[in-house]
């Protein structure tokens, strides 16, 4: 915090410190009166409330004297600097902090720039708005960002649904050229769901998959969504923090549907007011869109960072559910899978808690797009079993290391007491005096030791391989046997 | 709004297991008019027969496994089983073993085994076994069609009322050394041999399975990967001793051949679901069909080909795993 309740704040005042993880500073978007922090409704899928900065717009545009660096004047570790004091974050809808995914640059492995205008769901169309408003901008910042990655190849990516962006980025970039030799290059991807995900954009896009467990920067990629783009054009050249963004307010309960710009904090309600209020009552207001949004526990809710849409579709269509029917097998999800997996096998592994084999057909590779259960005939809920599959081992697993460390605990604590008491008897027979006695003595402690290092070698033996079999045995897992480690204590 | 949020994924595609059922028996629509112009309407008595006695064996076994007996009447599985089995059987058979053939199909091949997606055989093939293996005097013996319909007048035997499937005189024929079996086998397609029946037969299931993979009912996978192997085999077999096999032009359009790669090996439920393994499944049927005809005791084996393969999809799923992305 580097504010006190009470206090005045100015436009783009920073708010809070930026944490060493991943935490991005936050900035206040309007003057007023930084009233309390509260506990509020936040944009979570939990749906809890958690603390939030309470701010009274006073109506002026007060602001903070902004204090831009310039293209010209900079360098990479000074880009990531004001990245980060910026508070921007990915704002397709990951929030992954850019100023950590831009230390990719730092290596000097990447090849190619992406910016990504594929919206990342059905419905959505803020990227593609603003690319139509601000494809000048777009197009020069991803030429001097290319320019200071060191990049061979940049691509502005979006959709073959938005033909007037399309347009504008073609006359941005016939007039702004490129640096040769290096390209930048439009690409029209086919609309289709889940395209607009990193790593399916990728593919996509270059042919290559960024391997299991890696990143994109692996294969010398760095994608970058195109309003994180322009948030950090504006950071370079204004000198102006992320204050706001657009967002998609759709749904057929919504008077007016449209993209807005909208000031970071402002409560969903008000955004929904802005746009002519609902027409019908909803089930859900949901944020993001709606394959992977989330429903919110509350209009009170802010627009947050990541808030790329607001859909408040009526009663009937949203929730409307049909009877869900056995799985057929049909491999309809299989060939709709982003991911490349199994999704009718994993739905049976989920149900019948085959967590092993659940594994094996790689659950965890699952980015829960929906595009299963879309497309299920059967109508089964197919993310939801795996969601409740991935939770059940991760504690699952957090239970087995728990109990390993608790055997650690354990036998170091008995390893202690036997030094504790070994040394005890030596310091009593040296009282003594006795030198014979001390060797017949000290033996069979000596002996014990022995029996003790043993049997911990036995133990973390077993340990290694329950966890190498990455899915523990059932009732290991569920009821971490600790007959072993009584075998130890005896 | 409700306190208890719902999760994503909110919107839901309109996919349904009838949609995909009553597409299937849309599909069956060329083959039934077929049965039709060549035997008359009486087929429709054995048709409808098949298809009430599998409504009523659902009904009647959901009742007594007290699951919910209208959603799954309504999603068409039933009835997709009991017309496919019909279709299988002669147009003479009695009536009473469409009954027996349909009724083991639905309670012991299907919901002893667990019901839609849970059963290990493809439920019409092994009510279709019961009755061929318990009746084959019933079954073997297909009746003339008439062929003045069909404009083949020169092969119009007068006196005969049923005849043996084309299938049935390479058989014996072969057994025999029947050259007429051999004149068959040379000339398949609408030739003078009355197989020219089977063929038309074989184009409206291959017309069927068209509109099936049209609507994206079924993949291409299993049809193509079936055809191929079973042409294949049948083509190298007939250049190897052109004397004794047929070559694979009669095998592809004769028996169930073309039914079975579109409507019998493309259930889902007792299918392998892998996309390799599909292919590897269908394959492995394409390969028996053949097997089974040229050296087994039946002359077609597409039945027997399907549940042999059905027991070995679980171990197909298993080890043809697909590469997850990034792998």
């Amino acid at each position: 915090m580097r504010v006190e309740p009470g206090q005045r704040v100015l436009r783009g005042q920073p708010l809070t410190e930026s944490s060493p993880g991943s935490v991005a500073v936050w900035h206040a978007p309007v003057a007023g009166s930084f009233v309390e922090v509260a506990e509020h409704p936040t944009a979570h899928p939990s749906g809890l409330w958690g603390p939030a900065l309470v701010i009274e717009p006073d109506g002026s545009e007060d602001a903070v004297d902004f204090d831009p660096v310039g293209w010209a004047e900079l360098s990479l570790p000074r880009l990531l600097e004001v990245v980060e004091s910026a508070g921007i974050v990915g704002l397709g809808g990951g929030g992954f902090p850019a100023w950590i995914k831009l230390r990719a640059g730092q290596t000097g492995s990447l090849t190619t720039l992406i910016i990504n205008g594929v919206e990342c769901e059905p419905g959505i169309s803020c990227d593609d708005m603003l690319m139509r408003e601000q494809a000048d901008q777009v197009v020069a910042a991803t030429e001097k960002l290319a320019t200071l990655l060191k990049v061979k190849n940049a691509y502005i990516a979006l959709e073959d649904d938005c033909p007037e962006a399309s347009a504008a980025l073609a006359s941005s970039i016939a007039g702004v050229g490129c640096q040769p030799p290096r390209i930048l290059e439009l690409v029209s991807l086919p609309t289709q769901y889940p395209s607009g995900s990193e790593k399916q954009l990728i593919e996509n896009l270059l042919g290559k998959q960024v391997p299991k467990g890696g990143l994109p920067a692996d294969i010398g990629v760095l994608c970058l969504n195109v309003a994180t783009l322009c948030a950090l054009d504006d950071a370079v050249v204004h000198g102006l923090p992320l204050m706001s963004r657009i967002v998609t307010v759709t749904g057929d309960a919504v008077a007016r549907p449209q993209n807005r710009r909208v000031l970071l904090g402002t409560p969903v309600d008000d955004l929904l007011k802005s746009c002519g209020g609902l027409t019908s009552a909803v089930d859900d207001l949901v944020m993001g869109g709606p394959m992977m949004g989330f429903a919110l526990s509350s209009p009170q809710t802010p627009v947050v960072k990541i808030s790329n849409c607001l859909l408040a579709q009526a009663a009937p269509v949203l929730s409307k559910r049909k009877p869900v029917m056995p799985c057929i097998r049909c491999g309809d999800c299989v060939d709709v899978c982003p991911a490349g997996l199994l999704p009718q096998q994993l739905y049976w592994f989920a149900k019948s808690g085959e967590h092993d084999k659940a594994e094996r057909h790689n659950l965890f590779d699952c980015i829960e797009c929906g595009a299963c259960a879309y497309v299920c005939p059967s109508q089964l809920p197919l993310v939801h079993y795996y969601r409740a599959a991935k939770s059940e081992i991760r504690s699952n697993q957090a239970a087995l290391e728990k109990s390993d460390a608790a055997r650690e605990r354990m036998l170091a604590r008995d390893d202690r007491l036997l030094r504790r008491e070994q040394a005890a008897a030596q310091r009593r027979l040296l009282k003594r005096g006795g030198r014979q006695a001390t060797t017949v003595k000290v033996k069979p402690a000596a002996s014990a030791e022995v029996e003790a290092a043993v049997a911990r070698a036995k133990l973390l033996q077993h340990a290694a391989q329950t966890s190498s079999d990455k899915a523990p045995a059932e009732p290991n897992s569920q009821n971490p046997d600790n007959s072993s480690t009584k075998e130890a204590g005896d | 709004m409700s306190s208890a949020a719902h999760s994503s994924p909110h919107l839901r595609g309109n996919a349904s297991v009838a949609r995909v059922m009553f597409t299937v028996v849309l599909a069956l629509v060329p083959v039934i008019g077929v049965y039709i112009w060549l035997w008359g309407s009486a087929v429709l008595v054995q048709l409808a027969l098949a298809a009430l006695t599998a409504l009523a064996a659902e009904a009647g076994i959901l009742t007594i496994r007290k699951l919910p007996v209208r959603v799954s009447l309504q999603d068409g599985s039933a009835l997709v089983t009991g017309l496919l089995l019909a279709l299988c059987l002669p147009p003479t058979a009695p009536l009473w073993v469409v009954v027996i053939g349909v009724f083991f199909a639905i309670v012991v091949a299907k919901h002893l085994y667990g019901g839609l997606g849970y059963n290990l055989f493809n439920p019409a093939m092994a009510g279709y076994l019961v009755v061929l293996i318990a009746f084959p005097g019933e079954l073997t013996l297909w009746p003339t069609p008439d062929l003045h319909l069909v404009g083949a007048e020169s092969v119009t035997v007068a006196d005969s009322i049923t005849m043996a499937t084309p299938l049935d005189t390479l058989r014996s024929g072969r057994l025999q050394g029947n050259p007429a079996a051999q004149a068959m086998a040379a000339s398949p397609l609408f030739g003078v041999f009355p197989n020219g029946v089977t063929a038309i037969l074989a184009l409206a299931w291959g017309a069927g399975g068209l509109l099936l993979l049209a609507t994206g009912t079924i993949h291409w996978r299993i049809p193509v990967a079936l055809l191929l192997a079973l042409g294949l085999f049948a083509g190298f077999f007939g250049w190897l001793n052109p004397v004794d096999h047929a070559g694979w032009l009669f095998h592809l359009f004769s028996g169930g051949a073309m039914a079975g790669a579109f409507f019998i090996a493309t259930d889902p439920v007792s299918a392998a679901t892998t996309p390799r393994g599909q292919i590897i499944y269908a394959a492995g049927i394409g390969l028996l069909i053949y097997l089974i005809r040229a050296w087994g005791g039946y002359p077609d084996g597409v039945a027997f080909a399907v549940l042999l393969m059905n027991i070995c999809a679980p171990l197909i799923d298993y080890f043809t795993i697909p590469k997850a992305y990034g792998e």
